[in-house]
């Protein structure tokens, strides 16, 4: 049975053979196409089972959610495709899809084996993506492989927990070591606290390697949660505090990518609120509100790609160039810019509209709204460089014409989706009974978009001003600095003396003897 | 004769014939050493498949009395990894080793026969003497490049290695006063009614002897010592096969003269789960901080072999078969890091970390077995190591040390620091061309072939398990082993 992960995987090993680059370019095109379709046509209920030395495995298993979910990743995985097939080289293609290809097999797979391995090669495929692309990643890419494994030996310590009290393997929710499960989660979906990789990742990688990675790294962590840990609910006011905690630290920033980052975090607290509610609403609110953002996030980020790729940086002053020379993606950056800010029919609006009806406590309401809010005025202060700010860069280089019809793809998806909600719907068979466009909605819709836009012009001046970065503090960092002392003041014991050794070992005799015995 | 004393002889017999080349027939050297182990391939591939169930030959039809040998899994697994690492460890050394290539290879052959002595043999006193053959070689071998560091290295490992022997063989003579046999059988039946200190004290004269040689905690300071200027093919064998020994002696004396009953009576399983645990969370601490690559690996090393100890010692036939298909493992991931880094060492003269600064570019393929082996090491999937941390990890959790179980995960995070650290540094970019020589294809070969298992006993584990889950049979229950011995 061929699944869309085993597809890209063994699109990674055909990009090993000797080719010529231009019959590489002309596989991964297939390769990726091919998982669009093969998704598409995959029914709700498909399962496999396969023995694995002692355990029973279930590779793969389809239903509703995990199907809208591995769609939204496989197309997103054709648009970038597209998008870097000129400007990436076959080996980092080869990365690329060893890394989207575990993705999908994360989503469809059935047991917790499974997850967990291919979880771990999302790791170690996107740390050497960013090891290997150039010698200012060197750090961050341990900082992230590190904090990821960390991340992902808490999630094995949590299967192992749950293993051992349950005895099965299989994916639903869980039951013992739900904390475990929560960390890994956190790290993955750069939950605040844990989110310390992302912002410096997704601003120092290669903007390519910076697109495919928001695609899935976060949203891997969002679709297993919705997987194994939803309807906690203490949960949805975590959410809100960590997309709160993301529009502080969006508007403080000086780097695109940085609030692109930060922005995540808060897009993501949606879809941590719509899961903790834990009713089906809630938790299709909160995938079609993944889905929304894959499309939203990544066109913004391909736009700065656009953007470092013709001027050579992503300063906020140099967004200029979107107004001047590149038409096409201004409108992408426009349509982007309405999705993710909630305006009614544009794409984002949906799935908001969804997680908000789901809710039932004012607080979490207010909080929505707020963070609809802020949103969007974090995203004004890029519009504003993008558009209304005087700038005169010109290019450094021209753009190819493929990265444009990969956006375009992501572009027209979005219109699609914001114009007839229930085409994901229908897609997928998960139902909402809500009217998109009824007063009370769009109304409530709008909001929160004319309160920013009015706020910003009368504060723009300390909005749009660059601010000192603030003082770092990073409790990993200290974490690994007693690490390295503890290791230091041990291995100053260790000067080779012979005589030193003996003793320790006397010692250790004289300990085996009295335990021993007595 | 039977097959399995061949086993032993073989190896004697080339180490024997190979000096006597030196002085005489000096052209056919390569193709004798070669040769040689090509049979001796052969001959271990037929004595593994015959392995199950368990058969005894006794030399010279004495009986009990005399030297008996015994094919069972457990011995069959060292075998394998005779198997797997030898030929390719013979291969790579023909073109490693520089000068005086003669000494090198009899005494290659001499360990390797001590160590299938070891491994074959049913009596305590064979077992002793075979150890001796085996670390004594081991010794010569890790003295081979002849400067200071090394000297030195060896020396410590020379005294630390024989203060383990002292023990052992006190233990082997307090055994044979108490029981007036030597045959583990007849000592597991006469230790029936032993009194229970006269035991504890003789078991703690035996763990500690092997541990030594094992390298747990306080005792593991002679082991990067001795790997630091050592050659590097050497050291192949050393961490995969001659502590692994250690360990396989360790665990045949306990599991069949003792019972695992006593094990669990004495309190032995839980000290030696704890002792594994500090020993691997120091054992981290300290490879964080080596700049030289060779005490680097040594220190994970002496991880690793923590792992195994706590596999084996946690009790339950689960536990047995993780910690046995971790020493496979180990052998192959310490093997193929061991080689890449020899090639290094053979082309750029590289020891330290910073030496080998932008070789990722330079030689693609051998800096992918270098993460390959060491993402394995580590237990990352789709590797092997995780396979076997895995079920490492899952017997602990069943036989209710959940605290071994939980810092094993922490050691495996602990290993991932340094060994990225290596990694990234491979990938480094670095403009200083300093290449002494091309890497052949002999040293490549092997190389990659131990690399490839790698990545084959991740995918495939079912492979060796199928030998390896026969181990637990014949050592948690002693009264089979006892009887096919005797009655034998």
């Amino acid at each position: 049975m061929i699944t869309p992960g085993i597809l890209y995987l063994t699109g990674a090993l055909l990009l090993f053979l000797p080719f010529q680059d231009k019959i590489k370019y002309i596989i991964s095109f297939l390769i990726a196409t091919g998982a669009l379709i093969v998704t598409f046509y995959l029914i709700p209920g498909d399962r496999m089972q396969m023995e694995f030395f002692t355990l029973t495995l279930t590779p793969f298993s389809v239903d509703s959610i995990s199907k809208l979910t591995g769609l939204i990743f496989a197309f997103g995985g054709l648009a970038t495709v597209i998008y870097m097939i000129k400007i990436c080289s076959p080996a980092k293609l080869r990365l690329i899809f060893v890394f989207i290809g575990s993705a999908l097999t994360v989503v469809f797979s059935g047991d917790l084996f499974t997850l967990y391995v291919f979880w771990e090669l999302m790791t170690i495929s996107s740390s050497f993506l960013i090891i290997m692309t150039i010698d200012l990643t060197k750090k961050t890419g341990y900082y992230y492989f590190l904090m990821h494994v960390a991340g992902s030996l808490s999630l094995l310590w949590g299967i192992f927990l749950q293993y051992s009290a349950t005895g099965s393997l299989s994916l639903h929710a869980i039951e013992a070591g739900v904390p475990f499960f929560l960390m890994a989660i956190a790290v993955k979906l750069a939950f605040v606290g844990f989110h310390t990789w992302m912002p410096w990742v997704y601003s120092k990688a290669p903007f390519y390697v910076a697109v495919v990675l928001s695609i899935y790294t976060t949203k891997v962590g969002v679709y297993v949660m919705a997987r194994v840990v939803s309807g906690i609910h203490i949960l949805a006011y975590a959410g809100l505090i960590s997309a709160l905690f993301g529009i502080v630290m969006a508007l403080r920033q000086n780097e695109v990518r940085k609030l692109l980052s930060y922005s995540i975090i808060t897009q993501v607290g949606y879809m941590i609120i719509g899961i903790s509610i834990g009713t089906a609403a809630g938790i299709s609110g909160a995938i079609f509100h993944l889905v929304n953002h894959i499309l939203y996030k990544t066109v913004l980020f391909m736009a700065v790609g656009f953007v470092i790729y013709t001027t050579g940086k992503d300063d906020f002053k140099n967004l200029g160039i979107i107004r001047r020379k590149l038409p096409l993606t201004s409108i992408a950056t426009l349509v982007a810019f309405m999705g993710i800010s909630g305006v009614p029919f544009f794409n984002g609006y949906m799935s908001k509209t969804i997680i908000k009806d789901a809710l039932h406590e004012p607080i979490l309401k207010l909080g929505l709204d707020l963070m609809s809010f802020g949103t969007s005025l974090m995203f004004l202060k890029f519009i504003y460089y993008a558009f209304f700010n005087k700038s005169n860069i010109n290019f450094a280089k021209k753009p190819p014409f493929s990265m444009q019809i990969g956006m375009g793809f992501l572009t027209v998806m979005m219109l699609l989706i914001g114009i007839h909600p229930y085409l994901l719907e229908n897609l997928t068979n998960i139902h909402v009974d809500i009217h998109y466009f009824d007063i009370k909605h769009v109304v409530s819709g709008f909001q929160p978009f004319l309160w920013s836009i009015a706020v910003f012009i009368s504060f723009k001046k300390f909005l749009v001003k660059s601010y000192v970065n603030l003082p770092y503090f990073d409790i990993y960092r200290k974490m690994a600095k007693i690490f390295v002392t503890t290791g230091y003041k041990l291995s100053n014991y260790h000067d080779g003396n012979l005589n030193k050794y003996l003793l320790w070992a006397t010692n250790a005799l004289l300990i085996l003897l009295l335990l021993l015995m007595f | 004769m039977e097959l399995a004393v061949w086993v032993i002889i073989l190896p004697l017999l080339t180490a024997f014939s190979l000096g006597i080349s030196k002085l005489y027939f000096k052209k056919i050297f390569f193709k004798l050493v070669i040769g040689s182990a090509i049979l001796y391939l052969y001959l271990l591939i037929l004595v593994i498949t015959t392995s199950y169930p368990p058969k005894v030959y006794s030399i010279g039809q004495w009986g009990l009395l005399g030297i008996n040998l015994m094919v069972d899994p457990l011995s069959a697994l060292f075998l394998l990894i005779i198997a797997l690492l030898f030929l390719p460890f013979i291969i790579f050394s023909m073109k490693y080793t520089k000068c005086i290539k003669h000494d090198y290879f009899i005494f290659s052959y001499l360990m390797v026969a001590g160590i299938s002595g070891m491994v074959l043999t049913t009596d305590l006193f064979n077992l002793y003497v075979f150890m001796e053959v085996s670390s004594l070689s081991s010794c010569a071998l890790s003295l081979y490049k002849k400067t200071d560091r090394g000297i030195e290295g060896t020396f410590k490992y020379l005294i630390m290695s024989t203060f383990g022997s002292f023990f052992i063989l006190l233990a082997t003579i307090l055994t044979y006063y108490l029981t007036g046999t030597l045959n583990m059988a007849e000592i597991s039946l006469a230790f029936e009614d032993t009194p229970f200190t006269i035991k504890s004290t003789i078991m703690a004269f035996f763990v500690f002897g092997y541990a030594i040689k094992i390298g747990l905690l306080p005792m593991h300071a002679w082991l990067p010592d001795a790997y630091e200027d050592s050659p590097i093919p050497y050291n192949v064998l050393s961490s995969g096969l001659v502590m692994k020994s250690a360990v396989y002696a360790l665990i045949r004396g306990l599991y069949i003269m003792f019972g695992i009953d006593f094990l669990d009576e004495s309190g032995l399983l839980t000290i030696v789960v704890f002792w594994g645990v500090i020993t691997f969370i120091t054992a981290h601490c300290l490879a964080f901080q080596q700049s030289n690559l060779n005490r680097l690996l040594a220190y994970s090393t002496i991880a690793q072999i923590a792992y195994i100890m706590i596999g084996l010692f946690v009790g339950t036939e689960a536990g047995l078969i993780a910690g046995s298909f971790h020493i496979l493992n180990h052998a192959i991931m310490k093997g193929t890091l061991f080689f890449v880094v020899g090639i290094f060492n053979y082309s750029l003269a590289a020891v330290e970390i910073e030496d080998i600064k932008g070789l990722g570019y330079k030689f693609p393929i051998l800096s992918f077995t270098f993460v390959v082996g060491s993402l394995a090491i580590v237990g990352l999937p789709p590797f092997n190591g995780f396979m076997s941390k895995w079920l490492i990890v899952e017997a602990a959790l069943e036989a209710g040390f959940t605290y071994a179980a939980f810092f094993i995960l922490v050691g495996t995070f602990l290993s991932l620091t340094y060994y990225l650290k290596v990694i990234v540094t491979l990938y480094t970019k670095n403009e200083k061309p300093l290449l002494i020589e091309e890497a052949g294809l002999s040293l490549k070969l092997p190389t990659i072939f131990l690399g490839s298992l790698c990545i084959v006993f991740g995918i495939v584990p079912s492979l060796p398990l199928h030998l390896i889950t026969k181990i637990p049979t014949f050592l948690l229950d002693n009264g089979d082993y006892i009887r096919i011995l005797i009655g034998g």
